[in-house]
C-alpha cells in the first residue's frame, strides 16, 4: 500500500467528481474507473451519498444537464437582478444624500442672508 | 479553479451577489439529487434547489460560513425535511440525526505518526477479519469498483460497503491503539 491509498483511507478527501460521471454512474453506464471515483467520493460524505441516491431515482436521467442548465440560468438572472436592486438601493441613498447637502447650503445661505439684513 | 472558500471569501469583499454563481453551479446537481431522495418528486425537487437557492442568497449576507459543502447540505436538508413536514401538514419532529454535521466530516484527519503509520497499517490489516481485508485490499489497493469486488467475491454490494466502511472503522481504531501503545512505552 502506497502513501496516497493509506490516506484515501485515514483522511477525508475532497474527490472533484465531473456531474457526467455522477450522471454517468446514476445510470449505470460509468466504466469501472469511474465507477471506482465516485465510490471512493461518496463514500464519507453523506451530501454525495444522499445526492446520488436521489439522482439514481430520476426517470430521465439525460435530462438532468437540461434541468442542471435552466436552473442555472435562473440562479445567475436571480442574482443579476438581486444586485441591480442592491445597487439601485445604494444609489438612491446617495441621490437622497446629495440633495439633504445641497438644501441645507440653501437654507444656510437664506439664514445668513437675513440676519445679514436684519 | 478557486476553491469555495475563495469564492466566498470573494463574496464577502465585494458583497456583490454575482460572485456566488460560480460557487453555487458547482452543487445544483448535488442539491437536485438530494431534493430529489427526500422529496421523491422532480418538480418538486427543482423547486426545491430554486428556493434554497434563495435562502443561500439571503443567508450568506449575514452570515459567516467557513466550510461551505457542509453548511450547504444542512440547508437542503433542512429545507426538504421542512417541505414534507408542511406536505403532511401534522406534527412532525425533524430527526437531526446526521443533520448537525460538524465541520470534520469534511475535514476528518486522523493524527497519525505517518513514519509508523505504514508499519501499523500493514500489521492491523491482517487483524482484519478475512472479508474485510479483502475488501480493503481489492478497493484501495486494486481500485476496484464495488461492482468488479462483487463479481469477484459473490459478496452482494450492501455486504461489500459494509466490510468496507467497518474495515476502515476497524483499522483506524487499531492503528491508534498501535500507537497509544508505543506513546506509553516511550513516556
Amino acid at each position: 500500500m502506497n502513501q496516497e491509498e493509506i490516506d484515501n483511507i485515514f483522511n477525508h478527501k475532497e474527490y472533484d467528481v465531473p456531474d457526467d460521471e455522477l450522471i454517468e454512474y446514476a445510470s449505470d453506464k460509468a466504466d469501472t474507473s469511474t465507477q471506482h471515483k465516485v465510490e471512493a467520493a461518496t463514500q464519507d460524505d453523506p451530501f454525495m451519498q444522499d445526492a446520488l441516491e436521489g439522482i439514481t431515482a430520476m426517470q430521465q436521467k439525460d435530462k438532468i444537464p437540461v434541468v442542471i442548465e435552466l436552473l442555472n440560468q435562473k440562479l445567475n438572472n436571480d442574482l443579476r437582478k438581486s444586485q441591480k436592486k442592491h445597487s439601485n438601493g445604494i444609489e438612491n441613498i446617495n441621490l437622497i444624500l446629495l440633495a439633504c447637502g445641497v438644501l441645507l447650503i440653501i437654507i444656510l445661505i437664506v439664514v445668513y442672508f437675513y440676519l445679514l439684513v436684519g | 479553479m478557486q476553491t469555495d472558500q475563495e469564492l466566498l471569501e470573494s463574496f464577502y469583499k465585494e458583497k456583490d451577489n454575482r460572485l456566488l454563481g460560480p460557487l453555487l453551479q458547482r452543487y445544483t446537481l448535488l442539491l437536485l439529487g438530494v431534493s430529489m431522495k427526500y422529496l421523491k418528486n422532480e418538480t418538486e425537487a427543482r423547486d426545491a434547489v430554486q428556493q434554497v437557492f434563495m435562502k443561500v442568497i439571503q443567508e450568506l449576507q449575514h452570515t459567516q460560513v467557513t466550510y461551505f459543502k457542509s453548511w450547504l447540505y444542512m440547508i437542503v436538508k433542512n429545507h426538504c425535511l421542512i417541505q414534507i413536514r408542511n406536505r403532511q401538514s401534522k406534527s412532525f419532529m425533524i430527526d437531526t440525526d446526521g443533520i448537525q454535521i460538524s465541520d470534520e466530516v469534511y475535514d476528518r484527519e486522523i493524527h497519525i505518526d505517518k513514519e509508523n503509520k505504514l508499519v501499523y497499517l500493514q500489521q492491523s490489516l491482517n487483524d482484519l477479519n478475512a472479508d474485510q481485508k479483502l475488501c480493503i485490499h481489492l478497493f484501495y489497493e486494486e481500485k476496484k469498483s464495488y461492482k468488479e469486488i462483487t463479481a469477484t467475491t459473490g459478496f452482494s454490494i450492501l455486504q461489500v460497503k459494509s466490510f468496507i466502511q467497518n474495515g476502515k472503522r476497524n483499522l483506524k481504531i487499531l492503528v491508534e491503539k498501535k500507537l497509544q501503545d508505543e506513546s506509553g512505552r516511550n513516556r
